[in-house]
């Protein structure tokens, strides 16, 4: 996709409504903007409007036809492009094979120059796909990052924890950011700005359009597999005891005392 | 001599990490001993044998050391790591799961195509001598097997506490240690961007973060137990026998907890003497982090709750009985 102004991408991963327990107020659909994208998509969102910088937000997805809503919500919010990367043969992808189709789309998307991963996903948790991603298209990399405070075309300011610190750092783009923050809540976005989101075109790319190799995308091309599932632990050796009686409480407090019986 | 198909376990990237390390050298001496397979320890920095001494004590066979005085970043140390294994060729390698090294073992998962499972909670070697796996899978509350396909290497990171060190006697000192001193041609580290940003400011955060691997006794508070005055309680009680106060995904969603306090699959990884869960369920996701305690006590008034399973005294009664028992039994300790 050509583009005169520089691209910031954002790569959303979108995981079960389910998942965000009881906080979740918008329940109809399926996905939901993992918590750390979301935090961080609404800062740049506020960062782009008081910069005023001529960049153009692209917000970015992996996953299934029905992971739309969680772009259209982006679009809602005030990104300006959505792109979702779309095709059945890439179902089942590990972070190697993800990172690699990552790799692929933005390469497509022209002009990148900065690219903002959550630091996991409260889904898959691996965390691996932002250094993944950053050594695939050969980007520098940013990890830990708790707060964009300012970039333009060449650096890009940042808050980085570093052990028991915080250092405000300032590195070169291209570069892949690792955002650790996050936020449960979703944002309330006003009627009208959904209306308009809907309006928006959200980009599909499938495997002809990022002319990719199938057999390193999905099942095929992931480097683990999950072998067998186990339902839970259990420990037999447990001893129960129903109430808390005198003699319970006394036992229990010569124990955490180091007082130890037999 | 080094031989191929060996363990490659790679040191975390300062001295702070090395009982993190040493964890994950015993548990890779144990997986070579079942193996016939060596361990090798991959280390960069300032040479300190007594340091390297440590890490044989541990169970590495041989050490290769990378001599660098300058600080080292994500980036020189992944090119590192990168030289190492392709000259050595392991079968397996494992990561200390830090926040840098995380990053490193992503950066050579695509560097090599190797499949990379995070946060592994045990590794076994099967009858094959295929490298397995365990972690927990988030989505759906399971245990995952997992398994390395499509390629020669297989590689996983360990969080902090997951294994136990142990050191071996060795009968003769000077047998088992040996150090290969690597060179690393420095024009292969081209990719030294991140180590030499300029740090523009630096803000010393206020409060010094607590590290809840440090107490030998742990409460856990769960979302049974998210009232004020049960949690004001939970204090008291901890309080009195020095015992740190951790939470559970729950509770740190909730914002009663620092995230620097959650126990379990997005946190940390706990071993104390004694773990007391008051209100926790006990999902999957949490039990990983804490199922290394030497006593595991839950309190909670459901019986079915899944921590009931794997507690040594389950306690089936309302958390603020409990408590205030507890804190009675307490007072007259006190007064005795």
């Amino acid at each position: 996709m050509e583009c005169t102004y520089a691209r910031l991408v954002i790569c959303i991963k979108p995981v079960k409504s389910s998942l965000m327990g009881k906080n979740s107020n918008n329940l109809e659909d399926e996905f939901r903007i993992n918590p750390y994208e979301l935090k961080i998509l609404k800062e740049i969102i506020a960062l782009k409007k008081i910069s005023k910088l001529p960049f153009i937000l692209t917000c970015v997805s992996m996953g299934t036809k029905s992971s739309e809503s969680v772009l259209r919500r982006a679009l809602a919010m005030g990104a300006d492009e959505a792109v979702l990367i779309s095709d059945s043969s890439f179902a089942g992808s590990d972070t190697v094979a993800t990172s690699y189709i990552l790799s692929k789309a933005i390469q497509k998307l022209e002009n990148v120059k900065f690219i903002i991963c959550g630091s996991r996903s409260i889904d898959g948790e691996t965390g691996q796909v932002p250094a993944a991603l950053s050594e695939r298209i050969r980007y520098a990399l940013y990890t830990e990052v708790t707060k964009i405070c300012s970039f333009n075309e060449n650096n890009v300011v940042f808050l980085k924890d570093d052990e028991n610190k915080k250092v405000l750092h300032k590195g070169e783009l291209p570069a892949v950011i690792s955002y650790n923050g996050f936020q449960i809540n979703d944002e309330t976005v006003s009627l009208m700005a959904l209306k308009r989101a809907k309006k928006k075109e959200i980009f599909i790319m499938d495997k002809d359009d990022l002319n990719i190799d199938v057999s390193r995308c999905g099942m095929t091309g992931s480097k683990t597999k999950v072998s067998e599932v186990r339902s839970s632990f259990t420990k037999i050796s447990g001893e129960q005891f129903f109430g808390i009686s005198d003699e319970t409480a006394h036992f229990l407090t010569d124990i955490l005392r180091g007082v130890h019986h037999d | 001599m080094i031989s191929n198909n060996s363990i490659l376990v790679v040191c975390g990237l300062n001295v702070n990490s090395d009982e993190h390390t040493m964890q994950i050298i015993s548990k890779a001496s144990e997986l070579s001993h079942q193996t016939k397979k060596q361990v090798l320890l991959a280390v960069a920095g300032n040479y300190d044998e007594l340091r390297f001494r440590a890490f044989t004590d541990c169970g590495a066979d041989c050490i290769i050391f990378w001599e660098y005085t300058k600080s080292i970043g994500i980036m020189k140390y992944s090119s590192f790591i990168s030289a190492v294994i392709r000259e050595y060729s392991p079968e397996i390698v494992l990561f200390p799961a830090t926040e840098s090294i995380k990053s490193v073992a992503a950066i050579i998962s695509s560097c090599f195509e190797a499949g990379l499972t995070a946060d592994c909670i045990d590794i076994i070697c099967d009858e094959d001598n295929k490298f397995h796996f365990y972690r927990a899978a988030v989505s759906n509350s399971v245990i995952a097997k997992i398994v390395g396909i499509n390629s020669s290497l297989s590689m996983g990171t360990v969080k902090e506490g997951e294994f136990k060190k142990k050191t071996y006697s060795k009968n003769d000192e000077n047998d088992n240690f040996q150090i290969m001193f690597y060179h690393m041609n420095t024009d292969e580290i081209d990719k030294d961007y991140l180590d030499d940003i300029v740090d523009i400011k630096y803000r010393e955060k206020v409060e010094e973060k607590t590290n809840i691997n440090n107490y030998s006794i742990v409460f856990c508070i769960g979302r049974g137990a998210e009232e004020s005055q049960t949690i004001e309680k939970i204090y008291r009680l901890a309080e009195a026998y020095n015992a740190c106060v951790v939470g559970t995904k729950a509770v740190i969603d909730d914002n009663i907890l620092d995230k620097a306090f959650q126990v379990g699959q997005s946190g940390k990884s706990i071993s104390p003497s004694i773990y007391i869960g008051l209100g926790v369920s006990g999902a999957n996701q949490h039990i990983v982090g804490m199922k290394n305690s030497q006593l595991i006590i839950a309190v909670n008034h459901d019986a079915d709750a899944p921590i009931m399973k794997y507690a040594d005294y389950a306690i089936i009664d309302d958390v603020n009985v409990f408590l205030d028992k507890m804190l009675d039994m307490l007072v007259s300790y006190q007064s005795e």
